[in-house]
Protein backbone atom coordinates (compact mmCIF):
# COMPACT_ATOMS: atom_id res chain seq x y z
CA UNK A 1 0.00 0.00 0.00
CA UNK A 2 1.26 3.34 -0.57
CA UNK A 3 2.99 5.24 2.08
CA UNK A 4 2.11 9.04 2.95
CA UNK A 5 2.21 11.64 5.26
CA UNK A 6 0.54 15.17 5.72
CA UNK A 7 3.56 16.76 3.77
CA UNK A 8 3.33 14.80 1.02
CA UNK A 9 -0.38 15.27 0.68
CA UNK A 10 0.31 19.02 0.74
CA UNK A 11 2.21 18.50 -2.90
CA UNK A 12 -0.62 17.91 -4.22
CA UNK A 13 -3.42 19.87 -6.52
CA UNK A 14 -6.79 20.01 -5.22
CA UNK A 15 -7.20 17.70 -8.92
CA UNK A 16 -4.80 15.25 -8.01
CA UNK A 17 -5.68 14.80 -4.18
CA UNK A 18 -9.66 14.16 -5.06
CA UNK A 19 -8.08 11.72 -7.71
CA UNK A 20 -6.24 9.83 -4.88
CA UNK A 21 -9.40 9.43 -3.16
CA UNK A 22 -11.42 8.43 -5.43
CA UNK A 23 -8.75 5.30 -5.90
CA UNK A 24 -8.47 4.74 -1.84
CA UNK A 25 -12.24 4.57 -1.67
CA UNK A 26 -12.63 2.09 -4.41
CA UNK A 27 -10.10 -0.01 -2.74
CA UNK A 28 -12.96 0.56 0.29
CA UNK A 29 -15.49 0.19 -1.72
CA UNK A 30 -14.26 -3.66 -2.89
CA UNK A 31 -13.26 -4.55 0.75
CA UNK A 32 -17.03 -4.00 1.97
CA UNK A 33 -18.59 -5.35 -1.00
CA UNK A 34 -16.58 -8.38 -0.30
CA UNK A 35 -17.43 -8.33 3.19
CA UNK A 36 -21.02 -8.21 2.47
CA UNK A 37 -20.70 -11.21 0.12
CA UNK A 38 -19.06 -13.09 3.25
CA UNK A 39 -21.44 -12.02 5.89
CA UNK A 40 -24.32 -13.19 3.11
CA UNK A 41 -23.10 -16.36 2.54
CA UNK A 42 -22.79 -17.11 6.54
CA UNK A 43 -26.81 -15.97 6.36
CA UNK A 44 -27.33 -18.10 3.70
CA UNK A 45 -26.17 -21.38 5.48
CA UNK A 46 -28.14 -20.51 8.29
CA UNK A 47 -31.84 -20.57 6.83
CA UNK A 48 -33.68 -20.00 9.99
CA UNK A 49 -36.76 -19.04 8.94
CA UNK A 50 -39.09 -15.27 10.18
CA UNK A 51 -35.59 -14.35 12.22
CA UNK A 52 -34.86 -10.59 12.18
CA UNK A 53 -31.79 -10.19 10.66
CA UNK A 54 -30.21 -7.30 9.53
CA UNK A 55 -31.36 -7.18 5.48
CA UNK A 56 -28.52 -6.88 3.24
CA UNK A 57 -29.99 -6.67 -0.03
CA UNK A 58 -31.53 -3.59 -1.48
CA UNK A 59 -34.97 -4.30 -0.84
CA UNK A 60 -36.77 -1.36 -1.73
CA UNK A 61 -34.58 -0.22 -5.61
CA UNK A 62 -37.10 0.12 -8.02
CA UNK A 63 -35.88 -2.88 -9.72
CA UNK A 64 -36.85 -5.32 -6.86
CA UNK A 65 -39.69 -7.15 -6.40
CA UNK A 66 -39.81 -6.76 -2.44
CA UNK A 67 -42.74 -8.38 -1.90
CA UNK A 68 -41.21 -11.22 -4.32
CA UNK A 69 -38.47 -11.40 -2.55
CA UNK A 70 -39.86 -11.55 0.77
CA UNK A 71 -42.19 -14.58 0.02
CA UNK A 72 -39.18 -16.32 -1.55
CA UNK A 73 -37.58 -15.97 2.52
CA UNK A 74 -40.83 -17.46 4.20
CA UNK A 75 -40.68 -20.37 2.03
CA UNK A 76 -39.71 -23.55 3.59
CA UNK A 77 -38.07 -26.26 1.30
CA UNK A 78 -37.05 -28.16 3.86
CA UNK A 79 -39.23 -29.63 6.66
CA UNK A 80 -36.62 -29.53 9.36
CA UNK A 81 -32.92 -27.92 9.79
CA UNK A 82 -31.48 -30.91 10.81
CA UNK A 83 -29.39 -32.31 8.70
CA UNK A 84 -29.17 -29.01 6.36
CA UNK A 85 -26.18 -27.27 5.36
CA UNK A 86 -25.55 -24.66 2.80
CA UNK A 87 -21.50 -23.84 3.16
CA UNK A 88 -20.70 -22.12 -0.02
CA UNK A 89 -16.89 -21.09 0.31
CA UNK A 90 -16.39 -17.47 -1.88
CA UNK A 91 -12.78 -17.67 -3.98
CA UNK A 92 -11.60 -15.73 -6.98
CA UNK A 93 -13.50 -12.81 -7.06
CA UNK A 94 -13.41 -10.18 -9.48
CA UNK A 95 -14.97 -6.97 -8.25
CA UNK A 96 -15.50 -3.36 -10.20
CA UNK A 97 -16.67 -0.32 -8.73
CA UNK A 98 -18.02 2.46 -10.95
CA UNK A 99 -16.46 6.12 -10.78
CA UNK A 100 -18.17 7.24 -7.77
CA UNK A 101 -18.10 4.66 -5.41
CA UNK A 102 -21.71 4.12 -5.29
CA UNK A 103 -21.96 1.03 -7.64
CA UNK A 104 -19.91 -2.46 -7.84
CA UNK A 105 -20.53 -5.84 -9.81
CA UNK A 106 -18.56 -9.10 -8.92
CA UNK A 107 -18.41 -12.60 -9.74
CA UNK A 108 -17.29 -14.95 -6.84
CA UNK A 109 -16.03 -18.84 -8.06
CA UNK A 110 -17.93 -21.10 -5.21
CA UNK A 111 -17.28 -24.38 -4.11
CA UNK A 112 -20.10 -25.52 -1.53
CA UNK A 113 -21.04 -28.37 1.03
CA UNK A 114 -24.15 -29.24 0.93
CA UNK A 115 -26.12 -31.51 3.03
CA UNK A 116 -29.71 -32.19 2.18
CA UNK A 117 -32.57 -33.10 4.41
CA UNK A 118 -35.92 -32.67 2.67
CA UNK A 119 -38.51 -34.42 4.62
CA UNK A 120 -36.47 -35.33 7.93
CA UNK A 121 -34.89 -38.62 5.31
CA UNK A 122 -30.93 -39.17 6.16
CA UNK A 123 -29.49 -36.20 4.13
CA UNK A 124 -27.43 -36.15 1.37
CA UNK A 125 -24.31 -35.12 0.87
CA UNK A 126 -23.84 -32.56 -1.85
CA UNK A 127 -21.02 -30.56 -3.78
CA UNK A 128 -21.46 -28.02 -5.77
CA UNK A 129 -19.42 -25.44 -7.49
CA UNK A 130 -20.35 -22.10 -9.35
CA UNK A 131 -20.46 -18.73 -10.22
CA UNK A 132 -22.06 -15.60 -8.35
CA UNK A 133 -22.53 -12.41 -10.34
CA UNK A 134 -23.77 -9.97 -8.08
CA UNK A 135 -24.20 -6.09 -7.92
CA UNK A 136 -23.90 -4.18 -5.16
CA UNK A 137 -25.91 -0.56 -4.63
CA UNK A 138 -24.22 2.53 -1.60
CA UNK A 139 -27.72 3.52 -0.49
CA UNK A 140 -26.94 5.59 3.30
CA UNK A 141 -24.06 4.82 3.25
CA UNK A 142 -24.15 1.54 3.32
CA UNK A 143 -23.24 -1.56 0.64
CA UNK A 144 -26.28 -3.82 -0.28
CA UNK A 145 -27.25 -6.49 -2.06
CA UNK A 146 -29.01 -5.29 -5.44
CA UNK A 147 -29.13 -8.81 -6.79
CA UNK A 148 -26.75 -12.00 -6.38
CA UNK A 149 -27.32 -14.52 -9.12
CA UNK A 150 -25.79 -18.16 -9.19
CA UNK A 151 -24.70 -19.95 -12.22
CA UNK A 152 -23.98 -23.81 -11.32
CA UNK A 153 -21.60 -25.52 -12.76
CA UNK A 154 -22.18 -28.99 -10.48
CA UNK A 155 -24.46 -30.46 -7.87
CA UNK A 156 -23.45 -33.66 -7.40
CA UNK A 157 -24.37 -36.55 -4.98
CA UNK A 158 -21.02 -36.57 -3.12
CA UNK A 159 -19.94 -40.62 -4.22
CA UNK A 160 -21.54 -40.09 -7.41
CA UNK A 161 -19.36 -36.96 -8.45
CA UNK A 162 -19.79 -34.40 -11.04
CA UNK A 163 -19.53 -36.50 -14.12
CA UNK A 164 -22.43 -38.94 -13.73
CA UNK A 165 -24.77 -37.10 -11.12
CA UNK A 166 -26.76 -34.04 -11.39
CA UNK A 167 -29.39 -32.68 -8.65
CA UNK A 168 -31.74 -29.82 -9.19
CA UNK A 169 -32.43 -27.23 -6.81
CA UNK A 170 -34.28 -28.04 -4.21
CA UNK A 171 -38.00 -26.16 -4.65
CA UNK A 172 -41.49 -27.42 -3.37
CA UNK A 173 -43.43 -28.48 -5.74
CA UNK A 174 -39.76 -30.16 -6.92
CA UNK A 175 -38.78 -29.23 -9.98
CA UNK A 176 -38.38 -32.06 -12.93
CA UNK A 177 -35.09 -32.05 -14.35
CA UNK A 178 -35.62 -30.27 -17.50
CA UNK A 179 -37.62 -27.23 -15.32
CA UNK A 180 -33.93 -26.88 -13.53
CA UNK A 181 -31.96 -27.22 -16.61
CA UNK A 182 -33.65 -24.29 -17.63
CA UNK A 183 -33.06 -21.81 -14.47
CA UNK A 184 -29.92 -22.43 -12.32
CA UNK A 185 -29.14 -25.35 -14.21
CA UNK A 186 -29.35 -24.29 -17.46
CA UNK A 187 -25.28 -23.53 -18.03
CA UNK A 188 -24.47 -26.11 -15.27
CA UNK A 189 -21.42 -28.97 -16.51
CA UNK A 190 -22.74 -31.52 -19.10
CA UNK A 191 -20.34 -34.29 -20.39
CA UNK A 192 -21.64 -33.94 -24.00
CA UNK A 193 -21.44 -30.10 -24.36
CA UNK A 194 -18.75 -27.11 -24.51
CA UNK A 195 -18.65 -25.04 -21.72
CA UNK A 196 -20.32 -21.19 -21.77
CA UNK A 197 -18.35 -18.35 -20.82
CA UNK A 198 -21.01 -17.23 -18.41
CA UNK A 199 -21.42 -15.52 -16.34
CA UNK A 200 -18.07 -13.21 -17.33
CA UNK A 201 -16.49 -11.40 -14.95
CA UNK A 202 -16.88 -7.88 -14.89
CA UNK A 203 -14.83 -6.34 -16.87
CA UNK A 204 -12.63 -2.31 -15.90
CA UNK A 205 -15.40 -0.99 -18.67
CA UNK A 206 -18.69 -2.67 -17.25
CA UNK A 207 -20.26 0.49 -16.34
CA UNK A 208 -19.48 2.43 -19.24
CA UNK A 209 -20.57 -0.93 -21.20
CA UNK A 210 -23.91 -1.30 -18.73
CA UNK A 211 -24.38 1.85 -16.96
CA UNK A 212 -27.65 0.77 -15.69
CA UNK A 213 -27.47 -0.61 -12.81
CA UNK A 214 -30.05 -3.39 -12.63
CA UNK A 215 -28.60 -4.46 -16.48
CA UNK A 216 -27.53 -7.63 -15.85
CA UNK A 217 -26.50 -8.79 -18.83
CA UNK A 218 -22.73 -7.54 -17.98
CA UNK A 219 -22.68 -11.51 -16.89
CA UNK A 220 -24.09 -12.87 -20.09
CA UNK A 221 -22.23 -10.74 -23.19
CA UNK A 222 -20.98 -14.09 -24.54
CA UNK A 223 -24.17 -16.00 -24.93
CA UNK A 224 -25.87 -13.01 -25.90
CA UNK A 225 -23.55 -12.25 -29.14
CA UNK A 226 -24.95 -15.86 -29.47
CA UNK A 227 -28.57 -15.08 -29.99
CA UNK A 228 -27.93 -12.41 -32.11
CA UNK A 229 -26.31 -14.98 -34.25
CA UNK A 230 -29.31 -16.09 -34.42
CA UNK A 231 -27.85 -19.62 -33.74
CA UNK A 232 -30.64 -21.38 -31.49
CA UNK A 233 -27.99 -24.04 -30.20
CA UNK A 234 -25.70 -21.69 -29.49
CA UNK A 235 -27.93 -19.47 -27.56
CA UNK A 236 -28.55 -21.88 -24.64
CA UNK A 237 -25.19 -23.39 -24.99
CA UNK A 238 -26.09 -26.83 -26.47
CA UNK A 239 -23.32 -26.89 -28.56
CA UNK A 240 -21.71 -30.44 -29.17
CA UNK A 241 -18.20 -30.99 -28.93
CA UNK A 242 -17.07 -31.32 -32.17
CA UNK A 243 -15.02 -34.32 -31.99
CA UNK A 244 -18.21 -36.43 -30.20
CA UNK A 245 -20.02 -35.22 -33.33
CA UNK A 246 -17.32 -36.22 -35.55
CA UNK A 247 -17.39 -39.62 -34.15
CA UNK A 248 -20.54 -40.04 -34.50
CA UNK A 249 -21.08 -39.22 -38.17
CA UNK A 250 -18.17 -41.85 -38.47
CA UNK B 1 -5.78 24.73 -0.07
CA UNK B 2 -6.84 21.03 1.13
CA UNK B 3 -8.60 21.18 4.51
CA UNK B 4 -6.52 19.49 7.33
CA UNK B 5 -9.42 16.92 8.33
CA UNK B 6 -10.20 15.90 4.72
CA UNK B 7 -6.31 14.93 4.61
CA UNK B 8 -6.52 13.39 8.11
CA UNK B 9 -9.52 11.47 7.09
CA UNK B 10 -7.62 10.42 4.03
CA UNK B 11 -4.47 9.22 5.95
CA UNK B 12 -7.16 7.25 8.09
CA UNK B 13 -8.78 5.54 4.57
CA UNK B 14 -4.93 4.87 3.78
CA UNK B 15 -4.22 2.85 7.02
CA UNK B 16 -7.12 1.13 6.94
CA UNK B 17 -6.27 -0.01 3.58
CA UNK B 18 -3.19 -1.04 4.14
CA UNK B 19 -3.85 -2.86 7.48
CA UNK B 20 -6.62 -5.46 5.33
CA UNK B 21 -3.88 -6.39 3.15
CA UNK B 22 -1.19 -6.44 5.66
CA UNK B 23 -4.44 -9.28 7.86
CA UNK B 24 -5.03 -10.79 4.32
CA UNK B 25 -1.38 -11.44 3.85
CA UNK B 26 -0.78 -12.39 7.55
CA UNK B 27 -3.49 -15.09 7.71
CA UNK B 28 -1.87 -16.23 4.48
CA UNK B 29 1.39 -16.58 6.13
CA UNK B 30 -0.36 -18.69 8.74
CA UNK B 31 -2.21 -20.71 7.05
CA UNK B 32 1.38 -21.79 4.93
CA UNK B 33 3.51 -22.38 7.78
CA UNK B 34 0.42 -24.25 9.18
CA UNK B 35 0.62 -26.43 6.07
CA UNK B 36 4.47 -26.61 6.01
CA UNK B 37 4.28 -28.00 9.66
CA UNK B 38 6.70 -25.18 10.72
CA UNK B 39 5.98 -24.68 14.31
CA UNK B 40 8.43 -21.57 14.54
CA UNK B 41 6.89 -19.38 11.77
CA UNK B 42 3.41 -20.60 13.38
CA UNK B 43 3.93 -18.98 16.26
CA UNK B 44 5.44 -15.58 14.79
CA UNK B 45 2.35 -14.85 13.57
CA UNK B 46 0.96 -14.53 17.14
CA UNK B 47 0.96 -12.41 19.81
CA UNK B 48 3.68 -13.10 22.12
CA UNK B 49 2.21 -12.05 25.61
CA UNK B 50 -0.34 -13.52 28.00
CA UNK B 51 -3.31 -11.90 26.29
CA UNK B 52 -3.13 -15.14 23.25
CA UNK B 53 -5.48 -17.14 23.29
CA UNK B 54 -6.64 -20.35 20.70
CA UNK B 55 -9.81 -22.28 20.81
CA UNK B 56 -9.76 -25.44 18.48
CA UNK B 57 -12.75 -27.14 17.48
CA UNK B 58 -13.48 -29.43 20.56
CA UNK B 59 -9.61 -29.87 21.83
CA UNK B 60 -9.86 -26.90 24.07
CA UNK B 61 -9.74 -23.42 24.85
CA UNK B 62 -5.84 -22.30 25.49
CA UNK B 63 -4.85 -19.52 27.21
CA UNK B 64 -1.22 -17.83 27.08
CA UNK B 65 1.89 -18.28 25.59
CA UNK B 66 2.53 -21.62 27.20
CA UNK B 67 -0.50 -22.90 26.95
CA UNK B 68 -0.40 -21.82 23.32
CA UNK B 69 2.60 -23.85 22.90
CA UNK B 70 1.57 -26.77 24.37
CA UNK B 71 -1.38 -26.83 21.37
CA UNK B 72 0.71 -26.26 18.80
CA UNK B 73 3.05 -28.65 19.30
CA UNK B 74 0.09 -31.12 19.40
CA UNK B 75 -1.53 -29.72 16.43
CA UNK B 76 2.37 -30.40 14.74
CA UNK B 77 3.04 -33.71 16.48
CA UNK B 78 2.87 -37.49 14.70
CA UNK B 79 -0.08 -38.89 17.09
CA UNK B 80 -2.08 -40.81 16.32
CA UNK B 81 -4.89 -39.86 14.54
CA UNK B 82 -3.30 -36.26 13.70
CA UNK B 83 -2.58 -34.82 10.49
CA UNK B 84 0.66 -35.46 8.36
CA UNK B 85 -0.30 -33.82 5.65
CA UNK B 86 -2.55 -30.76 5.36
CA UNK B 87 -3.60 -28.55 3.00
CA UNK B 88 -5.87 -25.37 4.93
CA UNK B 89 -6.94 -22.81 2.44
CA UNK B 90 -8.61 -19.07 3.46
CA UNK B 91 -11.89 -18.65 1.56
CA UNK B 92 -14.97 -16.13 2.43
CA UNK B 93 -12.52 -13.08 4.02
CA UNK B 94 -14.61 -10.59 5.81
CA UNK B 95 -12.60 -8.53 7.57
CA UNK B 96 -13.16 -5.20 10.15
CA UNK B 97 -10.64 -2.59 10.70
CA UNK B 98 -11.45 -0.82 14.24
CA UNK B 99 -12.54 2.89 13.54
CA UNK B 100 -8.95 3.37 16.42
CA UNK B 101 -6.88 1.43 13.96
CA UNK B 102 -4.99 -0.84 17.12
CA UNK B 103 -7.20 -4.08 16.53
CA UNK B 104 -9.15 -6.06 13.65
CA UNK B 105 -11.56 -8.93 13.37
CA UNK B 106 -12.04 -11.34 10.44
CA UNK B 107 -13.54 -14.56 9.57
CA UNK B 108 -12.36 -17.09 6.83
CA UNK B 109 -14.10 -20.41 5.84
CA UNK B 110 -10.94 -22.90 5.28
CA UNK B 111 -11.78 -26.31 3.24
CA UNK B 112 -8.40 -28.53 4.85
CA UNK B 113 -7.93 -31.63 2.66
CA UNK B 114 -5.61 -33.58 4.89
CA UNK B 115 -3.93 -37.18 5.38
CA UNK B 116 -4.20 -38.21 8.69
CA UNK B 117 -1.99 -41.36 10.12
CA UNK B 118 -4.03 -43.57 11.79
CA UNK B 119 -1.13 -46.17 12.15
CA UNK B 120 2.40 -46.74 10.48
CA UNK B 121 1.47 -47.45 6.72
CA UNK B 122 -2.14 -47.13 7.62
CA UNK B 123 -2.51 -43.46 6.42
CA UNK B 124 -6.19 -42.04 5.50
CA UNK B 125 -7.49 -38.97 3.21
CA UNK B 126 -9.16 -37.24 5.61
CA UNK B 127 -11.84 -34.59 4.23
CA UNK B 128 -12.40 -31.35 6.57
CA UNK B 129 -14.00 -28.05 6.56
CA UNK B 130 -13.26 -25.26 9.22
CA UNK B 131 -13.84 -21.70 10.19
CA UNK B 132 -11.42 -19.12 11.72
CA UNK B 133 -12.57 -16.44 13.30
CA UNK B 134 -9.59 -14.02 15.02
CA UNK B 135 -9.21 -10.76 16.71
CA UNK B 136 -6.31 -8.84 15.14
CA UNK B 137 -3.77 -6.56 17.48
CA UNK B 138 -1.26 -3.88 15.75
CA UNK B 139 2.30 -4.70 17.26
CA UNK B 140 3.98 -1.43 16.21
CA UNK B 141 4.25 -1.78 12.27
CA UNK B 142 3.02 -5.18 12.29
CA UNK B 143 -0.40 -7.32 13.02
CA UNK B 144 -0.55 -10.21 14.83
CA UNK B 145 -3.20 -12.72 14.91
CA UNK B 146 -4.39 -11.99 18.70
CA UNK B 147 -6.99 -14.91 19.31
CA UNK B 148 -7.66 -17.59 17.29
CA UNK B 149 -11.01 -20.12 17.29
CA UNK B 150 -11.00 -22.43 14.84
CA UNK B 151 -14.20 -23.98 14.37
CA UNK B 152 -15.15 -27.52 13.03
CA UNK B 153 -17.48 -27.97 10.43
CA UNK B 154 -16.53 -31.30 10.12
CA UNK B 155 -13.90 -33.63 9.59
CA UNK B 156 -14.98 -37.14 7.70
CA UNK B 157 -13.09 -39.54 5.87
CA UNK B 158 -12.94 -38.35 1.95
CA UNK B 159 -14.31 -42.12 0.64
CA UNK B 160 -17.22 -41.42 3.22
CA UNK B 161 -18.17 -37.99 3.15
CA UNK B 162 -19.63 -35.83 5.93
CA UNK B 163 -22.92 -37.67 6.23
CA UNK B 164 -21.47 -41.04 6.66
CA UNK B 165 -18.53 -40.49 8.20
CA UNK B 166 -19.29 -38.99 11.64
CA UNK B 167 -16.14 -40.65 13.97
CA UNK B 168 -13.92 -37.27 13.91
CA UNK B 169 -16.48 -34.88 14.75
CA UNK B 170 -16.11 -35.33 18.56
CA UNK B 171 -13.12 -35.97 20.13
CA UNK B 172 -12.94 -38.39 23.56
CA UNK B 173 -14.99 -37.04 26.51
CA UNK B 174 -11.27 -36.26 28.21
CA UNK B 175 -9.40 -33.21 28.19
CA UNK B 176 -7.45 -33.33 24.87
CA UNK B 177 -4.17 -31.36 27.02
CA UNK B 178 -3.15 -30.51 30.57
CA UNK B 179 -4.28 -27.18 29.16
CA UNK B 180 -7.53 -27.70 27.49
CA UNK B 181 -10.11 -25.04 29.07
CA UNK B 182 -13.94 -25.33 28.64
CA UNK B 183 -14.98 -24.46 25.21
CA UNK B 184 -16.99 -21.60 23.86
CA UNK B 185 -18.93 -23.09 20.74
CA UNK B 186 -18.76 -26.84 19.29
CA UNK B 187 -21.40 -27.39 17.08
CA UNK B 188 -20.15 -29.93 13.93
CA UNK B 189 -22.31 -30.52 11.05
CA UNK B 190 -24.08 -34.04 11.82
CA UNK B 191 -27.05 -35.62 10.43
CA UNK B 192 -29.05 -33.92 13.57
CA UNK B 193 -27.50 -30.77 13.94
CA UNK B 194 -28.89 -27.38 12.93
CA UNK B 195 -26.55 -25.22 11.15
CA UNK B 196 -26.05 -21.49 13.50
CA UNK B 197 -24.61 -18.85 11.10
CA UNK B 198 -21.39 -18.98 13.44
CA UNK B 199 -19.20 -17.37 13.85
CA UNK B 200 -20.95 -14.44 13.21
CA UNK B 201 -19.64 -12.16 10.34
CA UNK B 202 -17.06 -9.32 12.40
CA UNK B 203 -19.38 -5.56 11.81
CA UNK B 204 -17.93 -2.25 11.71
CA UNK B 205 -16.69 -1.36 15.08
CA UNK B 206 -14.59 1.59 16.89
CA UNK B 207 -12.19 -0.07 19.52
CA UNK B 208 -12.11 -3.77 20.81
CA UNK B 209 -14.14 -4.46 23.36
CA UNK B 210 -14.19 -8.68 23.68
CA UNK B 211 -14.34 -11.22 21.12
CA UNK B 212 -17.74 -12.25 22.14
CA UNK B 213 -18.82 -11.23 17.99
CA UNK B 214 -17.29 -14.45 17.48
CA UNK B 215 -20.27 -16.32 18.81
CA UNK B 216 -22.95 -13.87 18.75
CA UNK B 217 -26.27 -15.31 18.14
CA UNK B 218 -28.20 -12.05 17.27
CA UNK B 219 -28.25 -11.32 13.43
CA UNK B 220 -30.17 -7.93 13.46
CA UNK B 221 -26.97 -5.92 14.47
Amino acid sequence: MLDFCLEDLDLLSEEEFERLERMLDRQIAMIECSNLAGTNSILWDDQHIGQKRRELQALDHPSVDKEAVLAFRRKAVVDSLEGNMLVHALTGSVIEVDADNTHARATFWSFGHEGLSKFREKPMAIFSIGVFNDAFIKTDGEWKILYSGWQRTTKNEYHKGWARDMQPTNTRPPMTPEEDRAMLGRFAYQPDEIRQPVPEPPRRDTWVAFPDEADREWANMNIASDAKRGDSAGWIGRVKKLEGTEEKTK
Amino acid sequence: MIASERKQAFLKKVERVGAYRAIRNLMAEAADALNCRNIGRSRACLVQDESLWIEFADEGRFYGSEAVDELLAYLFSDAPGNAVRLDLMLTTPIVEIAGDGKTAQGVWWCPVPMTIREAVGKEQAVWAWGTIAADFLRCGTEWKIWHLHYFRVFKCRYADGWVDDLSMINRLNLPALPHSQPLSYHNPYSPLSVRDGIPAAPRPYESYTDSAWMTETRKDR
